[in-house]
């Protein structure tokens, strides 16, 4: 499903370049999740947008469903949904009408877009507050809205950036029960997270990501191989622990 | 499903479709927002009427405040007092009947009949005080008002009489001591001898206000020994008056020239809330990011906001109108300010079409500017400049010298602003309104083109830069250590600084004209210094830039200062051709006359001073800030060419403003000056060679002036500005554009860190 290969993105030039992502090469089949891990500032979110192509890769491809990020950006976003952490719904919409809206830029027909709402309503658990202000709503409940925007055109692949980072227990629940019912519809999955538990919970594969690059990457098994650590936490420690200790030394700043 | 595969080719009505059901949401999220609401339909509809009825009560109590004057005429004895008295008397029964006699003759004017009056009454020549005026039998309310002030205004003559009827009194002591404003007694030949002192403006008025009513009778009486004669006689020259009135009516103020104004402050409010609301605000809510991964061209999204916007806009104009017009009308003020037809469709018709233009072209000019904000705030201090540069071409449709011409026609706001004029006026050129709105249109393109591809750019995302606030901090050491650059806003504020000083400055320099020229011209250098050199210099030492990072004051190569002397020394030939080429023979004698004394005083002042004062300080300072500062604040964040051109155009708009004259035609010389030493400091990276060609510039300009006596012989005559001999012009071309040409092309002496893009800071990796 998505395959990025040799990914380098520099920003700046001159003296003062700086390679973000340095040759990142993966592959994510459908069905799978892929735990894209590494410390703030590491180059996930850098990769994410390439894969999006919101931002152009300095060289390397990413091919999503046989599209070319560079060639077809278009037909590469119709086969993604996104979630992050830091996205926001519009205030003043309803959840209906920014779903329609959503619908809309993805060129869905009336039709799909009204069964897709009330599928996912039910599956998200959100009917109650479809037609309430959307500035109205709890924080919880704003999350769902975005959970299902991001499903609504029905992506076979799935970019998950950080998307626990801020929510308490129960915001993570249902984040976690969100990448399990991904998981069940057979979308691929590229979760993005410095959480290693969830990211132990869910990913079948894992990418360990330091300073631009792929430092480490196979299943849980061949990680502990490769490493000789049992656990996740202990092979950051051991392995990327200078960078988590001084993550922005030589790249940019960390938000 | 379908989203999973190949989209078809859209048809364009399904495009249009979804358009329309993206600009909804828009509209939606805009209207929804009670903030909107309240800024932009609910204070119009309150202010209005609030302030109409307030200007309606200042107006009628302003002029209840205007006394009715009455003077006081004093006669010798009571014979005459009661003679004068008569007299006054029947003038004032002949102006009352003359009054009504034209209203009717005005009111018939319109049939053909009476357009040659060879039999009316005599009686209508006698133009009576202030009767002038149309009276309109079905008067409305305005003129009613309007007659009640004339009425209010007539002088009204009071005979004193004396209180011993037989005394005879002494008018002259009277009207000196001021008892009186004008004395009455018996002349030689029966006259009547005036006594006044016109140093007096009581007794000069009753003067002639009393000669005025005298006149009226005397003249009803020669009217009458004419009329007895057997054929009855007529004056020789015997007048009558017919008062025109056309449909346009004769607003008191030229509503077409405020309407401009009004429209632009009317979709501006309109727009901006909406414009930074949709871009900048979208990012505040974190909504960017998702609509930047949608398939979706930002075009298309921006097009859709486009059109919420000028929705809006329009209704806050629609709305703005309404209350006006109805605030206008309930207070009568409509016809004082619309004419006599008052509020008509085509008048709505006409605004409202002057509305969608103004709309559309701001709508998008907004949009471009509030696309490029990372925040609320930022996008509003984005949006001062833009007022302020929209406002003064509202301010030029008061000006009658600014006409739509074709040239006009192509230069965005200022078009609109002078057909808009002409469109109310009814004097519109249907050619040059299809080409104001053809300019117009390909504005509004550009601007939502600029808009699509700064919206949601890479840099937008993540990435946190330097914002208004920061600006006025000073910093704890300098930023530029850590490879961050001039703001771009720095330039703004520079311009926003130097600008009305300058045209201050400039008006008050004019009033000098007591200091020798020697003194007003180092003064002036004192001014240039203080204002191109001493504000950046501020700016530098305020936020602890290093001047050699900020001006590129780095050490040039040798060539390209050996080039830059070259192109400086030939250049000024080329441009003053091209000043020269742009101006009628006409403008040139007008020019000629209005700088030439100028130049005879300067011809006197000894060349060294002239060179200080007119080339070596202005082409420094001028560098400074034009190539220095405001070409580092805007480089990076605009790309070189379009700061090439930006500070070029700002150069040629500061040297259009000369003394209290505005000289348009040095426009587009100094602006091709401009652009060229924006160019050098580009491609070698010094202000040095810049400077030195600005400095040969124009101090060969004051050396051939000097000399121009000789070199009128040589047939090239640079005071009258007229054509110069071909062969000088050649060579001075080909000097120059080889100079220019291989300053331009011989590169940047080393790499400078200041080329070199700075971090992104904050940006996610």
């Amino acid at each position: 499903m998505l395959e990025a290969s040799l990914l380098t993105k520099d920003f700046g030039e001159g003296a003062s370049r700086v390679r973000a992502v340095h040759d990142l090469s993966l592959t994510v089949p459908a069905g799978e999740v892929y735990g894209l891990l590494g410390a703030n500032g590491a180059g996930k979110t850098t990769t994410l947008r390439m894969i999006m192509g919101l931002l152009p890769p300095t060289s390397g491809e990413v091919t999503v469903d046989g599209f070319r990020v560079t060639r077809e950006p278009e037909e590469v976003k119709r086969r993604i949904g996104l979630v992050s952490a830091s996205t926001g719904i519009y205030q003043w919409l309803t959840p209906r009408e920014m779903l329609e809206y959503f619908g809309n830029i993805y060129s869905l027909s009336a039709e799909q877009i009204s069964q897709r709402i009330l599928e996912l309503s039910q599956l998200l658990d959100f009917a109650k507050f479809l037609d309430r202000a959307c500035g109205n709503l709890s924080t919880g409940q704003k999350q769902r809205i975005n959970l299902a925007r991001a499903l609504l055109h029905d992506p076979p692949m799935m970019l998950l950036d950080e998307p626990t980072r801020g929510l308490d227990i129960l915001g993570t629940q249902v984040i976690f029960e969100y990448i399990g019912l991904l998981k069940s519809q057979g979308k691929a999955v590229v979760l993005s997270t410095h959480r290693l538990d969830e990211a132990e919970r869910f990913a079948d594969r894992f990418g360990l990501i330091d300073q631009g690059s792929l430092r480490f990457e196979g299943t849980l098994s061949q990680l502990q191989e490769q490493t000789g650590c049992t656990h996740l936490v202990d092979m950051f420690v051991k392995h990327l622990g200078k960078s988590l200790l001084a993550p922005a030394s030589d790249s940019p700043a960390a938000v | 499903m379908a989203p999973s595969t190949r989209q078809q080719s859209y048809s364009f009505y399904r495009q249009l479709a979804r358009l329309w059901k993206l600009a909804q949401k828009e509209l939606r999220e805009t209207l929804r927002d009670r903030r909107t609401l309240l800024t932009l339909l609910v204070m119009p509809l309150i202010t209005y009427p609030l302030v109409g009825s307030v200007l309606q009560k200042f107006m009628v109590s302003g002029l209840t405040a205007i006394e009715r004057p009455v003077y006081r005429v004093v006669a010798t004895d009571l014979e005459l007092s009661q003679q004068v008295a008569a007299i006054l008397r029947e003038a004032d029964d002949l102006e009352e009947s003359h009054a009504s006699a034209t209203a009717d003759d005005v009111a018939d004017a319109s049939s053909p009949r009476d357009q040659s009056l060879p039999g009316s009454p005599i009686l209508n020549s006698i133009e009576g005080l202030a009767t002038k005026s149309a009276t309109d039998p079905t008067t409305s309310g305005t003129q009613e008002f309007g007659e009640n002030i004339r009425a209010k205004l007539r002088p009204d003559i009071r005979v004193v009489l004396p209180q011993d009827q037989n005394s005879t009194l002494d008018v002259k002591l009277l009207v000196e001591e001021g008892y009186a404003d004008v004395g009455i007694r018996r002349g030689s030949e029966g006259r009547w001898e005036l006594v006044y002192a016109p140093q007096f403006t009581a007794s000069q008025n009753a003067h002639e206000t009393l000669l005025s009513r005298f006149k009226i009778v005397n003249q009803k009486f020669v009217d009458d020994l004419l009329a007895a004669q057997h054929p009855p006689a007529r004056l020789p020259a015997a007048t009558t008056d017919l008062v025109l009135k056309l449909s346009q009516g004769g607003p008191l103020v030229s509503i077409g020239a405020l309407i401009p104004l009004m429209l632009i402050l009317m979709t501006i409010t309109g727009a901006v809330y909406p414009a930074i609301d949709l871009t900048a605000g979208e990012r505040e809510r974190g909504t960017l990011e998702t609509l930047m991964a949608a398939p979706l061209p930002r075009l298309e999204i921006l097009t859709a906001k486009y059109i919420a916007v000028v929705a809006v806009a329009m209704l806050t104009g629609a709305v703005n109108l309404f209350a006006m017009f109805v605030t206008l009308s309930s207070t009568g003020l409509s016809s004082t300010l619309l004419g006599e037809d008052g509020i008509t469709i085509g008048l709505i018709l006409r605004l409202a079409a002057m509305l969608a233009l103004f709309a559309s072209f701001f709508s998008a000019a907004l949009l471009a500017i509030t696309s490029h904000a990372r925040s609320f705030k930022e996008a509003q201090a984005y949006l001062i400049p833009l007022m302020i540069v929209s406002l003064a071409p509202g301010v030029a449709s008061l000006l009658p010298q600014f006409q739509l011409s074709p040239t006009m026609a192509c230069i965005p706001v200022l078009n609109l602003v002078l057909a808009t004029r002409d469109v109310f006026s009814a004097t519109i050129d249907w050619s040059l309104l299809a080409l104001t709105i053809g300019t117009t249109a390909i504005a509004t393109g550009a601007c939502l083109a600029l808009a699509a591809r700064s919206f949601g750019g890479d840099a937008l995302l993540g990435v946190s830069q330097t914002s208004w606030r920061e600006f006025f901090q000073r910093p704890q050491e300098s930023p530029l250590l850590h490879k961050s650059l001039i703001p771009p806003v720095a330039g703004w504020v520079a311009l926003l600084v130097v600008t009305p000083l300058f045209i201050v400055i400039g008006g008050i320099a004019g009033s000098l004209s007591h200091l020798t020229l020697e003194v007003r011209l180092l003064l002036n250098g004192l001014v240039t210094i203080a204002l191109f050199a001493g504000v950046p210099g501020l700016m530098m030492f305020w936020n602890r830039w290093p001047p050699v990072r900020t001006l590129a004051l780095q050490r040039p190569r040798f060539l390209a200062l050996l080039l830059s002397s070259l192109a400086g020394l030939s250049l000024w030939i080329v441009l003053l051709q091209v000043e020269s080429g742009m101006m009628s023979d006409a403008r040139k004698a007008e020019l000629v006359k209005l700088f030439g004394s100028l130049q005879i005083q300067i011809g006197a002042i000894p060349l060294p001073i002239k060179l200080l004062a007119l080339a070596i300080i202005p082409a420094f300072c001028e560098e400074i800030f034009f190539r220095g500062l405001l070409f580092s604040a805007w480089r990076r964040s605009l790309g070189a060419w379009p700061t090439i051109i930006l500070t070029g155009l700002v150069f040629g708009l500061f040297h259009i403003l000369i003394r209290d004259a505005v000289v348009l035609e040095r426009f587009l010389p100094t602006a091709l000056l401009g652009i060229l030493l924006g160019a050098v400091r580009e491609k070698t990276n010094s202000l040095w060679p810049g400077i030195l060609l600005h400095v040969l510039n124009n101090g060969t300009v004051l050396i051939f002036g000097q000399y121009a006596e000789a070199l009128i012989a040589w047939g090239f005559d640079t005071r009258e500005l007229k054509t110069l001999p071909i062969a000088w012009w050649l060579s001075a071309l080909v000097i120059s554009a080889t100079s220019v040409g291989l300053l331009l092309s011989i590169g940047r002496p080393v790499r400078s860190a200041e080329n070199a893009a700075p971090l992104p800071q904050g940006l996610t990796v």
